[in-house]
């Protein structure tokens, strides 16, 4: 019986195929043969699990690092090898022994035989995510088992045939084998050549229609070979090709942090038939906002944990994503299941900012916010975002030489700076904020009812997460409940904090800009602004935006806003449009989690490489990445209608809002725009 | 409509001779803070393999033994 050595999988199948008549049984190796993993080295997989380990101890009052797990897991396995070797040819060793013998040594008398169950499900859970099918010669399996053949699986591992044929099982593969082989179960194994003979024996195979597939020469070559089982051993250089590449990014990544993020990148990369055909905005979501939003979310968790906060309430509508991300992510990040519960929270500037204003009137800030956008322009604009009635208020501002139309904002044509201090007067005006007190009260009430139902006021300290930019929602909401002596601690997070208007930091309400923030001077994760739409479109939920709480005969509901109107069809198209970004974000979460997990990295290692990511996406882009990513409509209620001067907006244009002609032919337009945008970001 | 990942299995819309070259422009104007970059060997390195790395290992597996022996020779000899 011969032993042919294949370089290319191809040519094996085809010749496995040619000569599939002379064969009753095939079996195959499984990993690195049926199944290939994403990681180069099979030993990097046990590492979270020692950190799954060494924080389970940690629940117990046990402090093991998780370094220090790992070398116990080598020793006892090790040991339980050599011992394996004294009555066996093979050193094999069996994992549920051994895994069970390295907890009872961590856990002494806090031992229960539960942990042993919650250790295996994570690590076949890791292994899982780390093993992908073989597209050819999944192929062939199915040609194999529909002809009749005897398809086995035969591995030299220490998982035992149950664990294995949950992997083979999540692969896609256990319904095309007969059975699954493990040298775990026998200490016999296949380099030795004794597995063959036992498999022989216990299943009455003929050795002369006995086909092996493996991709070890003595393994799967001499030793079947030996025994007069004719056996193709895959050498292939793609796969040793791959290998290189992850070794060499995982490698650089421990002496150079730039090569962290990429490491991750690499190891999230779809593999075989993953590989499909995409939508270009479906490969920006995957490789670009994916990773960042992920390690965005891991940061929140790590905080969480850090702090010991018990909710996180994910603002809606960005914290949609957020939240899915979440929810992909955590349970193989954070297996422990120490983590505070989640909830989302339907909130809006718009809704909130009347409610806001239930106890403390309308404050200067506020009404610099409702300001800040450009087409905003007057007291209509106030009125309409803050939900006040104008004609009750007519009287105060009459009281103060204003009217609801005396032009309010610099910006716009009429304007004049004694319109603003007569509106610092009237905001000082006390019995002016007895009715906006009066006006918002109700609103106030309802949001407290909602937030009530949803126990805001059961915990003592909460996250809250966003997008950002200048925190607005986050302050509105602590305006909202801050008289309260049951209001939580509120430790925001946003995914860039741009804080236009300075955010009042108290012990009780504090926000950190997680991917930027202007508090720390970043210059290329300062990139962020030019495209912030982007980001806020990308990660939108499908739903329309909630306009106000509003008390009812019995109770309270949420008002949204309408989709059918134009704003409303507009939306909707955006959120077609990025939907499908939108899916490259979520399937990239759950690749995220398991690379993240295996590599054991956060987001300050991720930093400097997406810092990369976001200059040379947002500032340095293709014209053809910006004409596929940004946005068509970007809709926004707190905007007003007032045409602001063009003078007044001159030089405002960003990179992201050039012509395709510009971006392809002007000269040295990103390297202006990035000097202008160092230049900002230096004086400001 | 693109692949996730290029034949090279390199990132599609970020490859790494866009990386390296930011790298290296970052080496004179202040672009950010990308904790050392690269660096110039390894960034080489991935380079090489990226645009050779199919071909050449089509031909070195061939040769895989040999290599390995003379691996572990020149692990010995350091």
């Amino acid at each position: 019986m011969a032993s042919e050595t294949f370089h290319s999988l191809g040519k094996l199948i085809s010749w496995g195929r040619s000569h599939a008549s002379e064969f009753q049984t095939i079996s195959f190796d499984l990993f690195d043969t049926l199944l290939i993993r994403r990681i180069h080295d099979p030993d990097q997989v046990k590492l979270p699990v020692a950190r799954y380990i060494s924080s389970l101890a940690k629940q117990k009052g046990i402090s093991r690092s998780w370094r220090w797990v790992q070398n116990l897991r080598d020793e006892v396995e090790q040991n339980q090898r050599r011992e394996t070797g004294k009555t066996c040819a093979d050193h094999e060793a069996c994992y549920p022994g051994f895994m069970e013998e390295t907890l009872k040594r961590i856990f002494g008398a806090h031992y229960e035989e539960r942990l042993l169950d919650q250790v295996t499900r994570y690590e076949l859970d890791m292994e899982s995510r780390m093993l992908v099918p073989r597209k050819l010669l999944a192929e062939w399996l199915e040609e194999l088992k529909e002809s009749g053949k005897r398809v086995i699986i035969i591995s030299d591992v220490y998982l035992p045939a149950s664990h294995l044929r949950i992997l083979v099982g999540n692969a896609g593969l256990l319904h095309l084998v007969e059975t699954v082989i493990s040298s775990a179960d026998t200490f016999r194994a296949k380099a030795s050549g004794e597995a063959f003979r036992l498999i022989q024996e216990q299943f009455d195979i003929d050795t002369s229609s006995w086909l092996h597939v493996g991709d070890n020469p003595i393994s799967d070559g001499l030793r079947p070979q030996e025994f007069g089982i004719t056996s193709l051993v895959i050498k292939d250089g793609v796969e040793k090709f791959r290998k290189a590449l992850i070794k060499r990014y995982v490698n650089y990544s421990k002496g150079r942090p730039f090569y962290r993020g990429r490491a991750l990148q690499q190891l999230m990369l779809p593999l075989e038939d993953e590989n499909v055909e995409r939508d270009d905005l479906y490969v920006e979501g995957y490789n670009f906002i994916g990773p960042m939003v992920g390690a965005f979310v891991q940061h929140v968790a790590e905080e969480s944990r850090r702090l010991g906060l018990t909710k996180v309430f994910f603002f809606s509508r960005e914290g949609y994503t957020f939240k899915k991300v979440w929810e992909q992510c955590m349970p193989i990040l954070f297996p422990d299941g120490d983590l505070p519960e989640v909830e989302y929270l339907y909130v809006s500037r718009m809704a909130l900012a009347g409610a806001a204003c239930a106890h403390e009137g309308l404050t200067r800030t506020s009404a610099s916010i409702a300001m800040l956008p450009p087409g905003n322009k007057n007291f209509h604009d106030i009125c309409r975002i803050f939900q006040l009635d104008q004609e009750r208020l007519a009287p105060h501002l009459q009281r103060h030489k204003l009217s609801a139309d005396t032009c309010l904002s610099p910006l716009h044509e009429g304007y004049d700076q004694k319109h603003s201090v007569r509106l610092m007067e009237l905001l000082e005006d006390e019995i002016f904020q007895q009715e906006v007190r009066f006006q918002t009260a109700a609103a106030n009430h309802a949001l407290i009812s909602y937030l009530t139902d949803l126990g805001f006021f059961n915990h003592e300290q909460i996250a809250a997460v966003d997008i950002g930019w200048l925190g607005t929602i986050q302050r509105f909401l602590f305006n909202a409940v801050k008289h309260r002596s049951d209001c939580p601690r509120i430790h925001g997070y946003v995914f860039g904090a741009t804080r236009g208007i300075p955010f009042d930091e108290t012990l009780k309400n504090s926000l950190e800009g997680v991917m930027y923030d202007r508090h720390r001077f970043d210059l290329a994760a300062s990139s962020i602004l030019y495209a912030r739409d982007v980001f806020e479109e990308a990660c939108r939920a499908p739903h329309p935006t909630i306009e106000k709480y509003q008390l009812t005969e019995d109770g309270y509901e949420l008002k949204f806003r309408t989709s059918k109107d134009a704003t409303g069809m507009a939306e909707q198209e955006q959120d077609r449009f990025f939907s499908t970004l939108q899916q490259g974000i979520f399937d990239a979460a759950r690749a995220y989690g398991a690379a993240s997990a295996l590599l054991g990295y956060r987001i300050e290692d991720y930093r400097p490489w997406f810092n990369y990511l976001l200059t040379a996406k947002l500032a340095f882009p293709k014209t053809r990445e910006v004409l596929a990513i940004r946005h068509r409509h970007h809709l926004d209620d707190f905007h007003g209608t007032g045409k602001p001067m063009k003078e007044k907006l001159k030089g405002q244009e960003s990179l992201w809002d050039q012509s395709g002609f510009s971006l392809r032919f002007s000269p040295f337009l990103r390297s202006r725009m990035f000097w202008k945008h160092i230049r900002t970001v230096i004086k400001s | 409509m693109r692949r996730l990942r290029t034949d090279d299995f390199d990132l599609d819309g970020n490859r790494f001779f866009r990386v390296l070259k930011f790298n290296l422009v970052d080496k004179l104007l202040p672009i950010g803070n990308f904790r050392a970059g690269t660096g110039l060997k390894p960034g080489l390195v991935l380079l090489f393999l990226h645009w050779f790395g199919r071909p050449l290992f089509k031909v070195l597996i061939r040769y895989e033994p040999h290599l390995h022996r003379l691996y572990l020779k020149l692990g010995r000899s350091k």
